[in-house]
């Protein structure tokens, strides 16, 4: 009776569980499988060994793309969490107004990418846009002023609106970090002389250590499989200098229809990716139990 | 020293306004094109609307198909919705309430879910979905907002089962209740708000989404809002009111949600998904 109470159990979780397989793991295992294989998509895929991984290794696109998703990490390991953090410490410490500043800080992070996306590709338009201003302004210069446009340019004004996007959730997740940070040590800091900077270094960061670590986890991962922005933005241009490995795994599978091919830029990608995350977690264990 | 607390503290109010203020541009001058004219946007990007242009957003409306596009994002956004709410619920449920067996596989199977990225199956599942005739589909899209929005979902519920009291359960299995309605009657009212959260998250992703809804709907008459809105932008290039219009239809109903339920709204996304 008892047994058949728990089967009950079990039953209960099978919808949730088959679905995802079916349409998540099952995809994700074939994408494994098809990365041994010629396939385009439609023909009978052939089984071609380990051929896609060797012409991976001199796919000079591929390794250019992953160099500007390294340089898209390295800009979202640090602006959104030192924006976001520094003013979660100063949200924490004023009264009034805290809830409607967090409310504003947050906004954007609910505008979807498409919308957020093109609308400042709009901004960035060299008929309607900023440049307008600098013409009205007289600053000839400037007057042409296109960054999506011009391939030194275009990454960072991608990025940019990305980090407007991100940085108010950020905010939130320290602010919330934040309110578990013990008081009564800052208090005891503050009796000791230490002034904002120094108690902000060596009281509280150190306290939210574990919030700040995951964050950086999640950005070196998501860093790889970013994708929404760039595809709506630019599409990997102009001449593929925004181009990410997302992109370019995009672009084979889509538009050359070289599936198989893809497949293996994809699963490298997520085997690397699976690899920061066991090490980093391996590493946060380790000092955690260090630090009992 | 109270003085100088005095000073700081308006010292951080004005930086902390000010960066709100610069932070809100983009969207007040979305807002404010939206009833200017083309002439005058192209003229000039930022400035006050000198006279109201409310035709704008009939335009958009109508140029960009939104009505089709708004019931589209509907149908597939509620109905993902109440799929992973049901799903998920359940799911939560067996774990928690009933002890399932295996209940350790499960959490770590939708745990790991949480982490494969919607790349590494993409292209599987088109090839797969078109043989099935999945394709410009709202159902299958439907299928597939549910499937990925399963792992989050379900670790929400299940913290939230987790903190109930076991002892209700008890009661009600005494007096002889089945399973069905103990959970009919004595959980789901305890757990509306956090079904409501579920609702909301589902709903607002799938109005946002953009990677498999880009890929999978390709047919003009069954494309979301976000994707009509990508369109418009390609086709209406010259008209940048248009353009600014269409953007706040498309963003009009999220914002008006957020601003009804922000609490909901703050803590049901940001809970669990970055936190050590």
């Amino acid at each position: 009776m008892k047994r058949m109470k728990k089967m009950k159990g079990t039953l209960f979780v099978l919808p949730a569980f088959f679905i995802h397989v079916v349409i998540v793991l099952v995809p994700a295992a074939g994408m494994v499988f098809y990365s041994f294989t010629n396939w385009n998509g439609l023909k009978e895929p052939e089984f071609v060994g380990l051929q896609n991984y060797i012409a991976m290794l001199s796919d000079s696109s591929f390794f250019h793309a992953m160099k500007n998703n390294l340089v898209w990490m390295a800009m979202f390991l640090v602006i959104p969490l030192a924006v976001g953090l520094v003013l979660a410490v100063m949200l924490l410490n004023i009264g009034r107004g805290q809830m409607l500043l967090r409310t504003v800080y947050f906004l954007p992070y609910v505008v979807g990418a498409a919308i957020a996306g093109k609308v400042f590709a709009t901004f960035y338009s060299p008929y309607s846009g900023i440049a307008s201003i600098f013409q009205s302004l007289g600053i000839e210069s400037l007057s042409n002023f296109a960054p999506l446009g011009n391939g030194r340019l275009a990454l960072y004004a991608v990025a940019f609106v990305d980090n407007w996007h991100w940085w108010g959730f950020v905010l939130v997740l320290m602010f919330s970090a934040l309110h578990q940070v013990d008081r009564s040590l800052l208090e005891a800091a503050t009796m000791e002389g230490a002034g904002p900077v120094r108690k902000f270094f060596s009281v509280t960061i150190p306290q939210i250590k574990p919030t700040i670590l995951s964050y950086f986890t999640f950005i070196i991962i998501a860093s790889f499989t970013t994708f929404d922005y760039v595809w709506i933005m630019t599409q990997g241009g102009p001449a593929n200098a925004t181009e990410l490995a997302s992109t370019w795994i995009y672009r084979k599978s889509f538009i050359s229809y070289e599936v198989g091919y893809a497949s293996a830029l994809c699963t490298t990608v997520c085997m690397g990716c699976l690899a920061v995350y066991l090490v980093l977690a391996a590493v946060q264990k380790i000092r955690g139990r260090d630090g009992e | 020293m109270k003085k100088r607390k005095r000073l700081k503290s308006s010292v951080s109010y004005i930086v902390m306004i000010l960066i709100a203020v610069i932070h809100m541009i983009p969207l007040a001058v979305m807002f404010l094109n939206s009833v200017r004219s083309n002439d005058a946007i192209r003229k000039r990007l930022i400035a006050f609307p000198e006279e109201i242009h409310w035709e704008n957003f009939v335009t958009a409306w109508i140029r960009g198909g939104y009505l089709d596009a708004y019931i589209s994002n509907l149908i597939i956004g509620l109905s993902a919705a109440s799929i992973v709410l049901c799903v998920t619920g359940f799911a939560a449920y067996g774990i928690v309430k009933l002890d399932a067996p295996g209940k350790r596989f499960f959490r770590t199977y939708f745990t790991a879910g949480l982490s494969i990225p919607g790349f590494a199956i993409i292209a599987t599942l088109f090839f797969m979905f078109n043989r099935v005739g999945l394709i410009n589909s709202r159902i299958g899209m439907i299928i597939i907002y549910s499937a990925i929005n399963i792992p989050f979902n379900f670790m929400f519920v299940h913290a939230f089962f987790e903190g109930m009291p076991k002892e209700l359960d008890e009661a009600a299995r005494i007096d002889g209740a089945s399973e069905l309605q103990n959970f009919w009657y004595n959980v789901l009212p305890l757990a509306k708000p956090i079904f409501s959260t579920v609702m909301l998250i589902v709903f607002v992703n799938v109005w946002n989404e953009f990677l498999f809804s880009n890929t999978f709907l390709q047919d003009e008459k069954v494309r979301t809002v976000a994707l009509r809105f990508y369109n418009f932008v390609g086709k209406n290039s010259g008209d940048p009111a248009y353009i600014y219009a269409a953007a706040v239809i498309s963003v009009l109903p999220i914002l008006m949600i957020y601003m009804l339920m922000q609490d909901t709204f703050v803590d049901g996304m940001t809970s669990g998904s970055v936190k050590g």
